[in-house]
């Protein structure tokens, strides 16, 4: 067939052979189910399927201009529509025709693959002929209509998001984990308030638990027609809640073994990507892209098995939640005051690692409110909530407030702060959480132990996440924690600046800008640059991390563009300046656990598989620091 | 960037049509292997110019076509119909139901590439 393209589609003839070798085997299974056909169901599948088949078949023979099996396949499908239309199985002369096809198009596929001489298919091509024309070797339908499959109907619905395509778990996923479950009857879209819904019927005799346990994140279920659930509001129990009996124990240093085995994977496939990539100039295309196809499932894969061990290291925080009740109850016998305790968000949730370790803080800071923040009568709200990549804990009371000019005398008595300094909302948080602060002569019941607030910031810090504070005289006092939902991998910006390389955790940058260096302005000791709008402030990433200039390497004039990440919202944003952005990809979170290296607003260290080392810096945190050092020095 | 969305069950024909507009300037592509996955990416990414099959499990693409024509952000998409059916039943329907192009396979690489290049510029 002349198409005109043989030439350019010369390159695809591998994927073609494989392509159609595929549409082979399938059409030889459905073939067989055909003629084995119990019910006008099973009839109707296999017939759908070897439509598809030879369908796609012919269009892709035509392509590349292999006429043989496009005509073939054309016969083939034209009397299979008829088949399909009159509701009629085929006979056992016509499947016995319809397997000479099929082995017809092996012959040419494998004369052509080996570059010889097409075999002469006229023979085939006659018998095929003649099923085809109309109406002639169709059965009338024997298969009782009625044969209904056994089983019970399930309605599934699946709301797509970028965050879970991100995770692998798109519409297709969730069509083939539905047809393991049992037989689609009917996928559709609908739209519900602007975002798109899928909804599948599936007919399955399974079980609830065993569905359960089979579909995938973001998918939601129920028996179809069914009354709706009475307990809607429930979330649906993530962890098999029900059946204790499915439950089995596992030390806690198995699952993080399993966790270090996965990073290096992650590792290991990043080196795999960056081979791939320098061999492209030297493998032909259609290999490379093959490879970048497999590279790109195993990272997908990979990805998977990560989310499936981060799940299974996952609990509700609620475990910790509940231990205030008790804690308020004692306070309250301790202190004569009344607390209400109001707790939300249990079912969040979180590492299992993070949620031991936050017991002693979230303790400390309960303690806090009830003995500095409620005075006879009040209300503690602990909740918890998932943004994004992070979970935010808020401790929130009612209560009196931070006593601004208490913590500024007892400050300054510990001789934490100058006698020159004051105390406000912007430094009262770093004042109180300084070592060896206590508002509080000797330790009382309530508050006492001696965790202190510092040791509340640093395992905070420790574990990746942030403590913010909001106080109003009268009205009580907010402590926001933001904690990561995991330790272990990151989504991250690779960043080049003064010669060296960062990775940025991409949960705290907002937006990346390119800005021309002549778009600058200096004002003083600050820079600035126009943005939506307003001005936006400018660090150097070099700046903040006190980068000698004499060990950087200055950018060449011929690249006077700059990238600016935005970190913040409003009139808080500022930007981290770096030379360029030069990538995106997940990397594997190594803690520093050298106490001599903890430095402010680095998290950790990654390497990219080249073997050299890269810090991961927490723009968030040195944006803070940047603002504090500026207010210090006036 | 502009994002072309190739809507086939057949890989080797989602590469096919890629390989013929790869030298337009300024795109990406998104491929979809069916007409569900088709509706997913549009809503999550949205194109400026889709690559519909016709004939594709589950959910047939002039079933797609309708829903995307029923859609807001996507009224107005540019939608070229890329089909194996040629008889004029279909090409109606296809035009009923929306489309602004309807070729057939097998397609001339440089024609497909003429009328995505027209779609794309007419959208600027």
């Amino acid at each position: 067939m002349s198409t005109g393209s043989g030439n350019l589609f010369a390159e695809f003839l591998e994927d073609y052979f494989a392509e159609s070798e595929e549409h082979l085997s399938s059409a030889r299974q459905n073939l067989l189910a055909l003629e084995n056909a119990g019910t006008a169901e099973v009839q109707n599948v296999s017939i759908t399927n070897l439509l598809r088949s030879f369908h796609s078949l012919k269009g892709l023979s035509a392509m590349v201009g292999v006429n043989e099996i496009t005509q073939l396949s054309h016969l083939i499908e034209e009397y299979l529509r008829q088949a399909q239309t009159s509701h009629a199985a085929p006979n056992a002369s016509a499947l016995d025709k319809l397997r000479k096809g099929v082995d017809g198009i092996e012959l040419v596929l494998t004369a052509r693959r080996k570059n010889a001489p097409a075999p002469d298919i006229s023979a085939i091509l006659n018998a095929l002929r003649q099923i085809s024309s109309p109406d002639k070797q169709l059965l009338p339908k024997e298969v009782q209509e009625n044969v209904v499959e056994s089983g019970v109907n399930w309605h599934f619905s699946f709301s797509p998001s970028a965050q879970l395509a991100e995770q692998g778990i798109n519409v297709n996923l969730v069509r083939e984990k539905l047809r393991q479950i049992g037989t689609v009857v009917n996928a559709s879209p609908r739209i519900i308030e602007g975002t798109i819904v899928f909804d599948f019927v599936v007919r399955s005799q399974m079980s609830e638990a065993e569905i359960q346990n089979l579909i995938p994140a973001g998918v939601t279920f129920e028996a179809s027609a069914a009354p709706p659930p009475v307990q809607e509001s429930l979330p649906p129990a993530e962890d098999g809640g029900t059946a204790v009996s499915s439950f089995v124990r596992v030390e806690m240093s198995k699952l993080d073994e399993l966790m270090r085995l996965i990073g290096e994977m992650v590792i290991s496939r990043t080196h795999f990507d960056e081979t791939i990539r320098s061999l492209e100039t030297q493998i032909p295309q259609s290999g490379f892209r093959n490879l970048q196809e497999l590279n790109s499932r195993l990272e997908r894969q990979l990805r998977s098995v990560r989310d499936a061990v981060m799940h299974v290291r996952m609990v509700p925080i609620g475990q910790i939640f509940e231990r205030m009740r008790f804690v308020v109850r004692g306070l309250e016998r301790d202190t004569n005051k009344r607390v209400h305790l109001q707790l939300e968000g249990q079912d969040t949730q979180i590492d299992k690692l993070i949620v031991d370790r936050m017991l002693d803080p979230l303790l400390h800071m309960v303690r806090n409110a009830v003995s500095h923040g409620i005075e006879k009568e009040g209300t503690i709200r602990i909740a918890a909530r998932t943004h994004g990549e992070k979970v935010v804990i808020e401790v929130r009371d009612d209560g009196v407030g931070v006593d601004f000019d208490r913590v500024l005398a007892k400050a300054q008595k510990a001789g934490l702060i100058g006698p020159n300094q004051t105390v406000d909302s912007s430094n009262i948080l770093d004042v109180i959480c300084a070592p060896g602060f206590s508002t509080r002569e000797g330790a009382d019941l309530a508050s006492g132990r001696g965790v202190g607030m510092a040791v509340v910031k640093s395992t905070i810090q420790e574990l990746g996440g942030s403590l913010a504070m909001d106080t109003a005289a009268g009205r009580g006092t907010v402590f926001t924690i933001t904690l990561p939902l995991t330790l272990v991998i990151l989504a991250a910006l690779l960043v080049n600046s003064g010669g060296y390389r960062y990775a940025v955790p991409q949960s705290g940058v907002r937006e990346v800008i390119a800005v021309d260096v002549t778009e600058i302005k200096h004002l003083e000791r600050n820079s600035l640059v126009h943005y939506r709008g307003g001005v936006l402030p400018l660090i150097p990433i070099s700046d903040i991390l006190r980068i000698d200039e004499r060990f950087t390497v200055p950018v060449p004039r011929k690249h006077p563009r700059k990238h600016v990440l935005v970190i913040g919202a409003d009139a808080k944003a500022v930007g981290l300046i770096v030379d360029k952005v030069t990538g995106q990809r997940e990397i594997v979170v190594r803690s520093i656990s050298d106490p001599h290296l903890r430095i402010p607003g680095i998290i950790g260290a990654t390497e990219l598989g080249d073997g050299k080392p890269v810090l991961i810096v927490d723009a968030e945190t040195l944006a803070r620091l940047d603002r504090q050092r500026k207010d210090t020095r006036g | 960037m502009r994002r072309i969305l190739i809507v086939d069950d057949s890989s080797t024909m989602r590469r096919m049509v890629a390989a013929s507009l790869r030298n337009l300037h300024d795109v990406m592509f998104e491929e979809a292997s069916s007409g569900l996955e088709a509706i997913e990416r549009l809503s999550l990414y949205p194109a400026s110019l889709m690559i519909l099959d016709l004939n594709m499990p589950d959910m047939h693409g002039l079933d797609v076509l309708k829903f995307v024509r029923a859609q807001q952000t996507s009224r107005s998409l540019p939608v070229i119909i890329l089909t194996t059916r040629n008889d004029p039943e279909s090409r109606v329907a296809a035009r009923e139901a929306g489309a602004t192009l309807y070729l057939t396979k097998p397609f001339d690489p440089s024609d497909l590439f003429k009328s995505a290049d027209n779609l794309l510029d007419l959208r600027q």
